[in-house]
């Protein structure tokens, strides 16, 4: 167990939180677009799937250094805190690899048959073709799991400055690394 | 009952009378020649647009119908004449279809429907031949050119007839027709195909 989180672990949980942020408000603006902003339409949908995408790699190097490099002791807290905190950061972790995965097979799996081509540049191929009824699964499955990691991101985000005029350090920890 | 999914050939006798002679076809390739007919329960009719040079979306027409007269022993022989509702537009993306209806694309209220004839080129393989042609669209004329091809030539096993997979792909210009819409976001070329499965033998 370290004293302090790495540098990169904690550049990496701020980007992390970001792109969420970023791309939910992104797929709330790309759904809401009109047909006849067609250009604006196709750039956001793009952008939204590229995102996604980097979160996957993101999410694999923050749990692989969590791994190596291990996390601060826990602060002080009563004992159901630590247990909801717990539960909250392992479902913050699940959702973080769920959403953009659920996405991109909805992307694979929508009967537009749009590809989707990384940053509008790299390819990506979809793993199966076009298939109505998997779409009409997939879809609310990734919007249901984007609220839910959102909300929950915000809570997290609660917690932590709640704790933080507790006088507990959680915020410091992750924002300057002492 | 004809198999849904596959256009048959129309009797010999329907095309002595009026068909062949107005398509100018000598007696020797008549004998040989069939005349097929399909729509959208046998065939589809698709059109693939290209977006920021790197995405492709497609859409299809639902109500059209097309008559192929093909001898499969001599291609070179080969006609074609097909008819699209052009309101007939089916697209998987909610919206799309009315924006492809509207006066700025297919302005499917005032041209309600295109028209394709052609007729294949010298030197065509039954693999691969040309149907060249006007196409009418949006009141407006243009040569066009269908790429065709017969593969998959093979023996039904419930009916043993020969049946092959006939695949015709042509390119416009959607602005040479007066769709200038969206051209930032969509390529001035559209493909148009036609499949279907046909019983050739």
């Amino acid at each position: 167990m370290q004293a302090a989180w790495s540098v990169a672990q904690r550049r990496l949980h701020w980007a992390m939180a970001g792109l969420v942020f970023v791309n939910f408000l992104l797929a709330l603006v790309m759904v809401a677009l009109p047909l006849s902003a067609l250009l604006a339409k196709i750039l956001t949908y793009q952008l939204h799937k590229s995102l996604g995408l980097l979160l996957i790699p993101l999410w694999a190097w923050r749990l692989w250094l969590l791994w190596r490099r291990g996390r601060p002791a826990p602060v002080t807290l009563p004992g159901w805190q630590q247990g909801a905190a717990w539960l909250g950061q392992a479902m913050l972790y699940a959702l973080l690899i769920a959403v953009p995965v659920l996405g991109f097979l909805s992307a694979a799996a929508a009967p537009i048959a749009v590809e989707t081509v990384f940053f509008l540049i790299l390819p990506i191929p979809h793993p199966f073709a076009p298939d109505q009824a998997l779409y009409d699964v997939l879809r609310p499955l990734h919007q249901g799991a984007a609220w839910a990691l959102v909300l929950l991101a915000l809570g997290h985000g609660a917690m932590a400055i709640h704790h933080h005029r507790q006088g507990l350090p959680v915020l410091r920890l992750m924002w300057r690394g002492q | 009952m004809l198999e849904k999914s596959k256009a048959l050939p129309i009797h010999r006798r329907a095309l002595a009378g009026a068909v062949l002679p107005l398509l100018g076809l000598t007696p020797t390739a008549a004998r040989a020649a069939r005349v097929f007919r399909f729509d959208q329960n046998q065939g589809r009719l698709e059109f693939i647009a290209r977006h920021l040079q790197v995405l492709t979306s497609t859409g299809q027409f639902s109500r059209f119908d097309c008559e192929l007269i093909l001898d499969p022993q001599r291609p070179e022989t080969a006609r074609v004449a097909v008819q699209v509702e052009t309101g007939s537009i089916a697209h998987a993306y909610p919206g799309a279809a009315d924006l492809l209806r509207s006066p700025a694309y297919f302005d499917a209220a005032r041209w309600p429907l295109a028209r394709f004839s052609g007729s294949a080129a010298p030197g065509g393989r039954i693999e691969a031949f040309d149907l060249a042609g006007p196409l009418e669209l949006r009141g407006v004329t243009q040569p066009f050119i269908l790429k065709a091809q017969l593969a998959r030539r093979r023996r039904d096993p419930a009916t043993g007839a020969e049946i092959a997979d006939c695949t015709a792909r042509g390119e416009i210009s959607r602005t040479a027709f007066g769709m200038v819409a969206d051209m930032a976001a969509t390529g001035d070329r559209v493909q148009l195909a036609v499949s279907v499965s046909l019983v050739i033998g």
